[in-house]
């Protein structure tokens, strides 16, 4: 994936009309990797600082609305988050925080609001489902390549620990642990630089996201 | 003759403002790049920000033009921006026109330039700018401008149409000031009070002259006030010791610094121009109490490092003095100096945005709240 869609450093207003804001830069490449696969051009993606104390979606948001103040060109925002283990206070937070930077709120979540200005929040893995990206990250690369399934599963026993891990802990580590095995030239790559990787275990044009590309190619449509 | 105009009587006409009167908004017509305008909300510190040419000097200029509401302004704003005013004796109409046609939205000194200012009292001072045939008659040679009062000078009446500055004073006081130029060449600028908040502009080629500064520096010491802005230049500069004001000749009054490695004091502007800027912008907003200081690209002159300490210097001094700050900025390393500064003072700061669009400036007021998270994600709000 190139770094086309990500918003740089030091920018002065957002470069493309929509903007997806995510967590963190392992989200950042994946929906980038995904815009590219699908062909949409119309969006940047870019996620908080890392740096100092403003690494929060709202701080950002606020920021975002200081450079994009009185420009028309900027059309809509998508934030796309991880559900957690608690949907709905996810998406009530994003939704105030969305208020607090003065963007309009969508009502509910997966719904394209607004008509000069478009919003929406996406919750990952998909709608009515508790997660984060590395479940469906892990779905993706599992669904390639089933037979890892049961040695994920006999690491995790080795392990002895991991097993009382919550759900989202262990697909984290399964992933990483499968990232790991893949790439032979990085073994240190994580889920955020795999799609540059030789041996990437997650294809992109799994259907495991066909659901997240038909929710872009509405927001921008 | 040119016009050599007497910034000190200038600025002591414009600093009697009694009461914190924060202006809360301003409307612009036919000013400069400025067809028509009106930007509200305004803060304690309002930093204008943009490309060159979109405005920010003519923003500080309307608002400096709008609280005075003096003829004599637009000659000294012509000054600090390097263009003599110079009026030949028996001048013709076009040539007296032409010192001010600069300042008429496209050059058109057929229209008229507005400009009012509402104070956080609701009330609106207002000046109107034009050129008025029928106060021909009524223009009397006297001994005005900024001179002390002298013998009437012996010159014909003049037929030049006047420029006249139609005021309202924040208090509803209404008045008429003219300038226009005398047979002999001598322009003619009625002098008059600012129209109710006093201001102070620091240009980047115009920071205070020397006997202005000294004299302000003077007063400070007699109302035994002149330790907050030394303590201030001494946090900024440790090798200065003290600042004094200083009359090494009859008539000449300067700013010296004492620095102790030195045997003797030596002109502040000797030691640094920058420094000598940074002290004019704090003895300003002590002297521009309760008024407004107009600081025009801050960054002049300044090492980067003493960005964080010189926001925070200003923003204490104006907020101690109740003085209102418009400042202007070219740099993202000045703007990012600000971050801890608008953290402790939120809501004390706004950002107006010029950006030019259809050929006309246009203005987006961004609240320090937003400007915080901007600096905080490495944005660039410039």
């Amino acid at each position: 994936m190139s770094d086309e869609y990500l918003i740089p450093k030091d920018v002065r207003d957002v470069p493309r009309p929509f903007l997806i804001v995510c967590e963190g830069m392992s989200d950042v490449r994946f929906i980038g990797s995904l815009l590219e696969h699908i062909g949409i051009t119309t969006c940047s993606v870019g996620c908080p600082s890392r740096e100092g104390l403003g690494n929060s979606i709202p701080r950002y948001l606020q920021g975002i609305r200081a450079i994009t103040l009185g420009k028309e060109s900027f059309r809509g925002i998508l934030i796309i988050i991880d559900a957690n283990d608690k949907p709905t206070q996810q998406f009530t937070t994003i939704q105030q925080a969305l208020r607090n930077a003065n963007f309009p709120a969508p009502e509910k979540p997966f719904s394209v609001e607004g008509d000069l200005f478009r919003v929406a929040v996406f919750l990952i893995p998909r709608k009515g489902e508790n997660g984060t990206l590395e479940k469906l990250l892990l779905e993706a690369a599992l669904e390639n390549r089933p037979d890892m399934q049961t040695c994920l599963d006999n690491f995790c026993d080795c392990t002895r620990s991991v097993k009382t891990w919550t759900t989202n802990q262990q697909a984290k580590m399964r992933l990483s642990a499968l990232v790991a095995a893949s790439c032979q030239d990085n073994p240190w790559a994580s889920a955020g630089i795999m799609w540059s990787e030789p041996g990437n275990p997650v294809p992109i044009e799994s259907e495991c996201f066909n659901h997240i590309a038909d929710f872009l190619k509405i927001f921008v449509s | 003759m040119s016009l050599a105009i007497k910034q000190e009587s200038y600025a002591a006409l414009s600093y009697e403002a009694e009461g914190y009167l924060m202006i809360k908004k301003l409307r612009i017509e036919n000013f400069r790049c400025f067809k028509s305008t009106s930007i509200e909300g305004f803060r304690r510190v309002n930093i204008i920000v943009g490309k060159n040419a979109v405005g920010k000097t003519a923003l500080l200029e309307s608002i400096k033009l709008g609280l005075d509401g003096l003829p004599g302004t637009l000659p000294w704003l012509n000054q600090i921006r390097t263009i003599p005013t110079v009026n030949l004796p028996n001048s013709t109409q076009e040539q007296f026109e032409a010192q001010f046609l600069g300042f008429f939205h496209l050059l058109e000194s057929q229209g008229e330039i507005v400009i009012s200012i509402d104070d956080s009292k609701h009330r609106t001072a207002k000046v109107r700018v034009h050129f008025d045939p029928s106060k021909i008659a009524t223009m009397q040679p006297q001994p005005m401008g900024f001179q002390p009062p002298q013998a009437v000078p012996a010159v014909p009446p003049t037929t030049i149409i006047p420029l006249a500055f139609d005021r309202i004073d924040f208090e509803g006081k209404k008045d008429t000031l003219i300038a226009t130029v005398l047979p002999n060449g001598q322009m003619f600028l009625q002098p008059g009070k600012h129209l109710g908040i006093a201001s102070g502009l620091i240009s980047i080629t115009y920071y205070g002259g020397p006997g202005e500064n000294a004299m302000w520096l003077s007063q400070m010491s007699i109302e035994k006030r002149s330790d907050e802005v030394k303590q201030a230049i001494r946090k900024h500069f440790s090798l200065i010791s003290d600042v004094t004001s200083e009359t090494p000749l009859p008539g000449l009054s300067m700013l010296y610094a004492d620095i102790p490695s030195l045997p003797q004091k030596i002109a502040l502007s000797l030691v640094s121009a920058g420094i000598s800027r940074l002290f004019t912008m704090i003895l300003a907003v002590v002297q521009y109490k309760r008024g407004a200081v107009l600081i025009d690209e801050i960054e002049n002159g300044i090492y980067f490092e003493q960005y964080p300490q010189i926001w925070e210097t200003l923003i204490d001094l104006a907020k101690h003095h109740d003085t209102q700050l418009f400042i202007s900025t070219h740099s993202l390393e000045c703007l990012r100096g600000s971050l801890e500064t608008i953290k402790a003072n939120e809501d004390d700061f706004l950002i107006l945005r010029l950006e030019k669009e259809n050929g006309l400036p246009k203005i987006t007021p961004i609240e320090g709240k937003f400007i915080e998270a901007a600096i905080e994600q490495g944005f660039d709000v410039r």
